[in-house]
């Protein structure tokens, strides 16, 4: 019995950017509706950035899977860092152009001569990986405003330094994401398990759990799902190999050894 | 693959490694702790065995000095009582008491002393008499048998005395008192008599005016 409710709850915590993994917290909620207000606003470029793990990603998954319907919406998660391929990828999905020879210049040119009924957003995830020189023809790609941008970056120094060099006169909505505090992570952990139905692992996790795993992840949930997935994966190895583990509650020891696991200990 | 055995090991040394400086401190805590407190024990432990015999001797010293205070007491007392005396004069004739209760004992010593010297003395002068037949230690054991107010005997070496010596004043006057102390009056009057007409003696004459006034 209890392999079966491991197992689902080891995958719940898979880190993947699928939407319907989503889980609405209130914060994140008004960013989000704060985000897709935005869309309809006149604006060249969005720009949501926050450390590593705070969901940029998820909320960029689940705005492009909300919106894809409704709107003309395209997202690219993985940074295309040759120019030429990401403008033929651009001008392919966008326009429905299929050149092998273009280039930034002819898509530019596709783009100023396009009669559209709706601007269309382009989502691109990762974009502190992208050059500078591409990053600049995004910004001038904005500036036609015929296509609008919401881009995420990761917030360090270097990539505050390029918000503020390449999109300050662009950004009309500047979206900062944080890690979860210790009472957003505890209801995240209980709504990623309640929506499997992991009803008995709920019932495992203690406010203490909730503490350590606060005092080790530090509110992240990239690394919270890291954690939680090597928890179950730790009770899955205990129950094969029939070793005694408590089942009413989730050790400290077990969390820390999945914190050992995925680096979160430097042990 | 998640090896669980590698990573509980993993997890002891980790564990090891977090307690490790709690652990030192703990020790270095305690062990600290344990030396002031050691130290501390030590020197109270000496102290205390410093401090006790003194407070001994001076639980010892303490009845000494009372007693000192008490000998000062009734040292002093007298002059208190003088004071007391000054008041009243009630308590006179308990210090007279006390003064002649003492006297009393000094002299009954001194006259114990004197009785067995003079036996002493008496029986040696005896036997020294017996040897010599000196008129001087007869008169001698005259004069200390009329003192121990053995009558007879004065009698008789005073009239040995005179016997060997007619001319000792003082063996016919202790032999005359003699003869009045054993009732013959009328006898030593007479033969007072007759030793004055013969000596011409003023104690003899005093001694004679005495009998007739009854001062003797």
């Amino acid at each position: 019995m209890y392999k079966q409710i491991f197992e689902d709850s080891k995958e719940i915590f898979l880190d993947t950017l699928r939407p319907s993994d989503y889980v609405q917290l209130d914060r994140v909620y008004t960013i989000y509706n704060s985000l897709k207000a935005s869309l309809d606003k006149p604006l060249k470029m969005i720009l949501l950035y926050g450390k590593p793990g705070t969901g940029k990603s998820m909320l960029l998954s689940k705005l492009y899977s909300e919106l894809k319907d409704t709107k003309d919406i395209f997202l690219y998660q993985i940074p295309m860092l040759d120019e030429d391929e990401f403008f033929k990828v651009l001008a392919r999905d966008i326009f429905h152009t299929k050149d092998e020879s273009l280039n930034y210049t002819k898509f530019i040119d596709i783009v100023q001569s396009s009669i559209l009924n709706t601007t269309p957003i382009i989502l691109l995830d990762e974009a502190q990986l992208y050059s500078d020189a591409q990053m600049e023809r995004i910004r001038l790609l904005s500036d036609t405003r015929k296509v609008k941008f919401v881009i995420t970056l990761h917030k360090t120094n270097k990539e505050d330094l390029l918000a503020k060099e390449h999109f300050q006169t662009r950004i009309w909505e500047n979206i900062v994401l944080e890690n979860a505090t210790k009472n957003e992570l505890k209801i995240y952990i209980q709504k990623k398990l309640l929506k499997a139905n992991c009803f008995d692992s709920v019932n495992m996790i203690t406010d203490k759990n909730i503490s350590l795993i606060y005092k080790l992840t530090n509110g992240n949930y990239r690394d919270t799902n890291k954690l939680m997935h090597t928890v179950f994966e730790i009770y899955l190895q205990y129950i094969k190999t029939n070793k005694k583990i408590k089942t009413t509650y989730i050790p400290s020891k077990i969390i820390e050894m999945s914190a050992i696991h995925t680096g979160l200990i430097d042990a | 693959m998640l090896n669980v055995d590698e990573l509980e090991k993993r997890y002891l040394r980790y564990k090891l490694k977090s307690f490790l400086p709690y652990s030192i401190f703990f020790i270095i805590v305690f062990l600290s702790a344990f030396i002031v407190l050691e130290t501390i024990y030590i020197k109270t432990d000496k102290t205390e065995k410093i401090k006790t015999p003194k407070k001994q001797e001076k639980i010892k010293e303490i009845p000494k000095q009372l007693d000192k205070k008490q000998n000062d007491k009734i040292i002093i007392e007298p002059s208190y009582e003088f004071i007391k005396n000054i008041a009243s004069s009630t308590n006179k004739p308990k210090k007279i008491v006390k003064k002649t209760k003492n006297k009393e004992v000094k002299q009954k010593k001194k006259l114990i002393i004197k009785k067995q010297d003079d036996k002493d003395s008496i029986k040696i002068i005896l036997k020294r008499f017996k040897n010599t037949k000196s008129p001087t230690l007869s008169l001698f054991l005259a004069k200390k048998y009329y003192d121990l107010k053995d009558y007879k005997n004065a009698y008789k070496y005073a009239f040995i005395t005179n016997d060997l010596d007619n001319k000792i004043e003082e063996s016919w006057i202790i032999f005359i008192k003699s003869m009045i102390k054993l009732d013959k009056k009328q006898k030593a009057i007479k033969t007072l008599k007759l030793y004055i007409q013969h000596s011409d003696s003023q104690k003899a004459k005093k001694l004679l005016n005495d009998i007739y006034t009854g001062k003797f």
